[in-house]
């Protein structure tokens, strides 16, 4: 099993630039030496590099982070990196989570029938809301951190040693004591406008493949 | 029976509420302010049918009963 994990982080438009922040933000807080990531970030997301440390890394765990839709995840400027009936045979041997727009409807089981361990993923748009006055500084922004965290909570428990179906259903948890503190504290009638499309993200993430299978030992 | 209007009427009036110094991030299709999704709503597009059905999704979950149980697997692929 190997203990190298790959990640996109392009960054060409607001919600690239922080699902990638937030992504790397992830990746740095976890556990060290558990998995050794290699980061693709901004203009080095793209798919000939992709394909590139694929082969040549052989990672147990991809995190794609990147706009999408039903058959393919996109980095850089929009390149479309893992395409379904062109290149998804890429993911084979792989633990793919995709913070991306829908690409868990075709992708993501389309991936796992060219031999990807698990794909993980929405099988809707990814949507979330972000403060204006944050946008240079997207790590601060504790709106766009009530979607994020709880998304990239996939490739938390994953480096912990938990399996496929176990980190997606500990992010749909996360999700979900999301939306009940929202609606049980204090918080604000602001706050609380953002329940619905919590579930909306939460009910989209789903897990195709070996639910089982793992990217680290405990 | 709830005409397409009266659908449409509500997904606005809720959309009202929404915080108007936030933007709502809907994937490659962009970022949008309150005010602009009322508009795609309204307009009946892309945009806005998403936007309706998220808000009916929101209103079976409700019923469902979602906030106070634990999730079910059986959501899984």
């Amino acid at each position: 099993m190997s203990h190298t994990a790959l990640a996109t982080t392009p960054n060409s438009d607001r919600t690239t630039r922080y699902i990638s922040a937030w992504a790397e933000k992830t990746i740095k807080e976890l556990e060290p030496n558990r998995l050794r990531f290699i980061i693709l970030a901004k203009d080095r997301a793209t798919v000939s590099i992709l394909e590139s440390m694929l082969k040549k890394h052989n990672p147990s765990l991809l995190f794609l982070n990147g706009h999408g839709g039903p058959d393919f995840v996109c980095g850089h400027n929009d390149q479309i990196l893992i395409q379904s009936r062109k290149n998804e045979v890429a993911l084979k041997g792989v633990i793919t989570y995709a913070l991306s727009c829908s690409s868990a409807r075709t992708l993501g089981p389309s991936a796992v029938q060219a031999g990807a361990v698990a794909y993980i993923g929405y099988n809707e748009d990814f949507i979330f809301f972000i403060s204006p006055e944050k946008i240079g500084r997207p790590k601060e922004d504790t709106t766009a951190e009530m979607f994020l965290a709880p998304a990239n909570h996939v490739v938390v428990s994953l480096t912990k040693g938990h399996s496929a179906g176990e980190a997606t259903k500990a992010a749909r948890d996360y999700f979900l004591r999301s939306i009940q503190k929202l609606i049980s504290s204090e918080s604000s009638v602001d706050d609380r406008e953002y329940i619905r499309y919590l579930i909306w993200d939460m009910r989209s993430l789903v897990c195709w493949g070996n639910r089982d299978a793992i990217v680290f030992n405990k | 029976m709830t005409t397409e209007k009266e659908i449409i009427d509500l997904v606005v009036a809720r959309l009202q509420n929404l915080p108007s110094d936030k933007e709502i991030s809907i994937g490659s299709a962009g970022e949008f302010t309150k005010d602009q999704l009322i508009e795609h709503v309204k307009e009946d597009d892309e945009i806005g049918k998403k936007m309706v059905t998220l808000e009916m999704d929101f209103l079976r979950s409700m019923k469902e009963g979602i906030f106070y149980e634990p999730y079910s697997s059986s959501h899984n692929s």
